[in-house]
């Protein structure tokens, strides 16, 4: 009966294995039963190949070598989408990206190293699809920038380079259809400080982006860009350094779960939620409210703790006073990095420029 | 016929009076519908049997109220995975012939979320199994020979766990 299926129908069912992956496990789970099912015959090899090679991941040389193994490999290699590279001490990160003649369509890559290991971002230009670019715990070397026309999300995390080098790299000439950036604990290599996202965003690329999103090392909460709406920055983090008085809530923060743990971490975060947003400013009725976007964890967490309860509670009347609405997240989806409420926040805010700017 | 009534008749000549909402659930029938306007004439399903009608107006039935699904601009990379519901994971838990009736009629009638429950029940079967295992279930045989077998074997030692 089966064996009647059509061809159509049968691709129907074998995507639902080729879903993407975001862990080593999901893609585990996501390869092997594809391989399987190439083993299975030869018109199911014929429709399940294309999706096996929809994803590739290499963690070792040897996953690198294999790849051209097939002798169709130059036509499979079409069918890669989404790249992964996890570099080490034997899988040098150049070499990984010199499969891009192999791999032209690539529109997701994710690179990273550990240990850190120098790469140079103009190696990245013959991807000349890539739209998404997730780079971690690399130094980036001077004089190596790219050109990346068509990138739209770039995500630099633990990246080690000058503060210079990152705000050429991030001009709109380099980076025309970039429209969201995420910029995590860079470090600067001629001083041993965080990199500030005010210093390496060139302010004409502010206009393009959708949104920005940094961690509170990375931006001063009373700077024009953390109090910002076009584009909107989402802060990671309550501003409250651990010593030193309290810094006012940046326009739109978000707190994630492990801030809220256990009922002691819960508390002393919900404290120093309570001290930034006691310091945001009176504002005009017109002006936008501010938004503080909340684990839903800690509302059950509070539930069932009554240490916790009544510090939610002042929080939240707090928050009335002050007009900052708070949005309830569950956890991130695998794989995504903006929560969806800050994603359509930001679409919502964008609109309302529009109708205004109408 | 009444306006809020279909007539539909199957391949083995048995005809179902349906509630016009839950027929319209199918894709084609509401196309037919629309094309025909009103007429007392069954609408011929020359592709699916009584039995499986059956099955298939069952879960039309329960979901006739559902809303129309949102299209989402994601690509590929961004598509996310939903799981089967409850009454979905019990309505689809029948002997393998009838699930790929199933999911052969959800296609020809054009049923995208029924379909939808169908492929990822396959899916999920599919997983864990060897590829001797994944023949039986598609009632296929090997049509390798084992150089061929040793040949795919070595081409996708990129995608291992190794």
């Amino acid at each position: 009966m089966a064996a009647n299926l059509p061809d159509d129908v049968v691709l129907l069912i074998l995507e639902q294995l080729a879903h993407p992956a975001h862990t080593p496990e999901s893609y585990r789970d996501r390869q092997n039963p594809l391989r399987n099912v190439c083993l299975a015959s030869r018109r199911l090899r014929h429709l399940a190949r294309p999706l096996l090679w929809r994803q590739v991941a290499v963690r070792s040389p040897r996953h690198l070598n294999c790849l051209p193994a097939s002798l169709l490999a130059v036509v499979l290699g079409r069918h890669t989408r989404s790249y992964t590279v996890v570099g080490s001490v034997i899988l040098d990160l150049a070499d990984a990206v010199g499969v891009s003649d192999l791999l032209p369509e690539v529109v997701d890559l994710h690179l990273t190293s550990a240990p850190l290991v120098s790469f140079k971002l103009c190696l990245l230009e013959p991807f000349a699809h890539l739209r998404r670019l997730h780079l971690g715990l690399a130094h980036l070397p001077r004089d190596a920038l790219a050109t990346l026309p068509v990138l739209e999300e770039l995500c630099v995390r633990q990246i080690w380079c000058t503060t210079r080098e990152l705000h050429a790299q991030l001009l709109p000439a380099r980076v025309p259809r970039l429209r969201e950036l995420h910029l995590v604990q860079v470090k600067d290599m001629t001083s041993p400080t965080t990199v500030q996202l005010a210093d390496v965003v060139p302010p004409d690329l502010l206009p393009q982006l959708d949104l920005v999103q940094t961690d509170s090392a990375s931006i001063d909460p009373t700077s024009d860009l953390a109090q910002s709406l076009a584009p909107p920055v989402l802060v990671f983090g309550p501003p409250a350094a651990a010593t030193g008085p309290p810094r006012p809530l940046p326009r739109h923060s978000i707190s994630q779960p492990a801030r809220f743990k256990d009922a002691r971490t819960a508390t002393d975060t919900l404290a120093k939620l309570a001290a930034s947003t006691r310091l945001v400013p009176i504002r005009h009725m017109r002006d936008p409210p501010y938004l503080v976007l909340l684990p839903l964890a800690l509302r059950t967490l509070a539930a069932a703790e009554p240490s916790v309860a009544p510090h939610l509670a002042a929080l939240e009347a707090l928050f009335a006073e002050k007009r900052v609405v708070v949005e309830w997240t569950e956890d991130l989806p695998e794989g995504e990095l903006v929560s969806p409420e800050f994603r359509r926040h930001a679409r919502e805010l964008r609109a309302a420029r529009a109708l205004e700017g109408e | 016929m009444s306006a809020n009534k279909v007539k539909l008749s199957t391949s083995d000549q048995e005809e179902f009076d349906v509630d016009r909402d839950v027929a319209n659930r199918s894709v084609l029938i509401k196309n037919m519908l629309e094309d025909l306007g009103d007429s007392d004439q069954a609408i011929p399903l020359p592709n699916v049997s009584a039995n499986v009608l059956k099955k298939v107006l069952e879960w039309c039935e329960h979901h006739k109220k559902d809303p129309e699904p949102i299209a989402e601009d994601l690509d590929d990379n961004r598509r996310k995975t939903t799981e089967i519901s409850d009454w979905d994971a019990k309505f689809i838990q029948v002997d393998q012939e009838m699930l790929f009736e199933i999911i052969l009629a959800a296609n020809y009638l054009d049923i995208k979320p029924l379909l939808d429950v169908g492929c990822k029940t396959v899916a999920n079967m599919i997983k864990g199994k060897q590829p001797e295992e994944i023949r039986k279930l598609f009632n296929i045989v090997n049509d390798f020979t084992p150089e061929e077998e040793a040949q795919i074997k070595k081409e996708n030692e990129w995608a291992e766990d190794r």
